[in-house]
């Protein structure tokens, strides 16, 4: 009876062992795949406003800290590919600022 | 491979590595003031993409540095150095070729005014130099010792809080009583309209405007009528004497009567008991049968106050003996209208005698013969009850007892009406 009840002790603590592990691996690919995706959606927005010529040195720093971060995802360093693909978005929402402004700028004045 | 050569290759490889990470740092370094030049030449303007993959294969490098991957570090620090180099290149040429220096206004003059509390008054037309303060005030701080909200300048009451109720709240004095009408505020029911202290400090008030105030008015919803009668309990008392006819119209609206006779009391002049109004004769005496008239009798008239014969009744000489067929007639008459006329409920028969003969024996003579005519009514029918026999003798002469005619009118019977 002893036996059997320090077994089953060991195996609950097993499982739940496992289960955490399950738990801290997942956490770091679903979290930095989450922010990929607000980052290539923000650099595409920036693309719509032609931020490729309006606001090449936001754009290409977007580009760059976007294509870390993915590096930095197969390289299984998630928190570094969350770190690297904030940036992006933030280079990235910049960017589409910039080109607004410059767009706006550019624009004549309209007809009173 | 022998474990010596094996140990030897391993050193290598990590003092490679620990090259590597040193160059990587000194390296960085380089790259960081060249970059910081670049900026300054406009290199955001003329070269923008080097700029951005410079600082970022920089940061990337240090990253990995921090990591421990010092062979990544060194491919990015690669890719930085390039990168800086072009983005130099590029903006060597980027500052504008001519610039235009705008010739400086010379200061002929400089005035110097300052506001050292920073209220907006200058400090040579500040009151308080030092203490924040609106312009109104010269620049001195509103004081307001009652912290009623009400600058102390504006307030009519400045050691005494308004008392905010509404009521005129903007001259600072506290209103304990707004209506003054002697009840405070906090026990007036009506605290902004004046009323009596007995109806708790709100105005009475009379709503049907008969000018009763509606706590006194047993009908405050209808007027009072005025009309003289019961006009202080504030209802209209539209019939007044409650005979069934409006005042308004009634002839007689305090006196109850039928509508017949157009809410006046019927009278009855001669006491008949027929309303004068139904009574054909209303001062004669009378029965229904004749519509108030007197009844037709030969012998006998009715009156208001009397049963009037046309002829005495006879006695015999010194008797009370009634004589004589004329006189049963007389009697028989009287009898009749007593019967007739219920309305006469009582009579007195009266007997009366000249002046011949013994005063004692007159009278006695005279009430016997009184007792006599009503023995004789009473065979007739006549309730006894309604007759009372008195013998006066001599005491009440009609005429004089001087001449026989005179005392012929002296000796006779009377009867009189006594209730009816």
């Amino acid at each position: 009876m002893g036996e059997r009840g320090s077994f089953q002790q060991v195996m609950r603590l097993r499982l739940l062992a496992l289960t955490s592990l399950l738990g801290f691996t997942a956490c770091g690919p679903v979290q930095s795949t989450a922010y990929l995706i607000d980052a290539d959606v923000q650099l595409e927005a920036a693309r719509t406003a032609q931020a490729d010529k309006l606001a090449p040195y936001e754009w290409t720093s977007a580009n760059l800290y976007l294509h870390k971060a993915r590096e930095e995802v197969g390289y299984s360093d998630f928190e570094q590919a969350v770190t690297y693909a904030q940036k992006a978005a933030k280079f990235a929402a910049s960017a589409r600022d910039v080109a607004m402004k410059s767009v706006r700028k550019d624009e004549p004045p309209a007809n009173p | 491979m022998s474990p010596r050569s094996l140990a030897l290759f391993g050193l290598l490889l990590a003092a490679d590595g620990c090259v590597s990470g040193a160059q990587v740092r000194a390296s960085s370094e380089v790259i960081k003031v060249d970059l910081e030049r670049a900026r300054r030449s406009g290199a955001m303007r003329c070269a923008p993409r080097e700029l951005a993959t410079a600082e970022a294969s920089l940061e990337f490098a240090l990253g990995e540095l921090d990591e421990g991957t010092s062979f990544r570090a060194a491919e990015h620090i690669k890719e930085a150095e390039v990168a800086s180099k072009k983005a130099l290149a590029l903006s060597k040429d980027c500052g504008p070729k001519q610039v235009l220096v705008k010739e400086q206004p010379q200061l002929i003059v400089k005035i110097e005014e300052t506001d050292k509390d920073g209220d907006g008054v200058l400090d040579k037309d500040d009151r308080c130099p030092t203490t924040f303060g609106p312009v109104e005030n010269q620049g001195c701080p509103v004081l307001d010792r009652d912290g009623d909200g009400i600058p102390d300048d504006k307030d009519k009451c400045p050691d005494q809080p308004e008392d905010k109720d509404g009521f005129e709240d903007q001259d600072g004095c506290p209103d304990v009583d707004n209506d003054n009408d002697g009840l405070l505020d906090g026990a007036d029911k009506c605290p902004n309209v004046a009323g009596p202290i007995q109806n708790l400090g709100c105005p009475v008030t009379d709503k049907d405007g008969d000018g009763i105030p509606d706590d006194k008015d047993k009908c405050p919803n209808e007027a009072e009528d005025k009309d003289g009668f019961q006009d202080e309990d504030g209802c209209p008392d539209l019939d007044n004497d409650q005979d069934g006819v409006p005042d308004t119209t009634d002839k007689c609206p305090l006196e109850p009567g039928p509508i017949d006779n157009q809410g006046c009391p019927d009278r009855d002049r001669d006491g008949d008991g027929i309303v004068d109004r139904e009574d054909a004769c209303p001062d004669q005496f009378g029965v229904r049968e004749e519509k108030g008239c007197p009844k037709k009798y030969s012998m006998v008239v009715v009156t208001k106050e009397k049963i009037e014969i046309k002829k005495q009744i006879k006695f015999a000489s010194g008797s009370a003996k009634i004589i004589g067929a004329e006189s049963e007639k007389i009697l028989d008459e009287v009898g009749q209208a007593l019967n007739d006329t219920p309305s006469i409920k009582k009579i007195r028969i009266e007997g009366h005698t000249d002046s011949d003969g013994n005063d004692a024996a007159n009278l006695t003579l005279s009430q016997n013969r009184a007792n006599a005519v009503m023995s004789a009514l009473i065979k007739r029918r006549v309730d006894p009850a309604r007759m009372e026999a008195l013998g006066f003798g001599e005491t009440k002469p009609i005429a004089s007892n001087m001449t026989k005619a005179g005392k012929a009118e002296n000796r006779r019977t009377e009867f009189n009406i006594v209730e009816q």
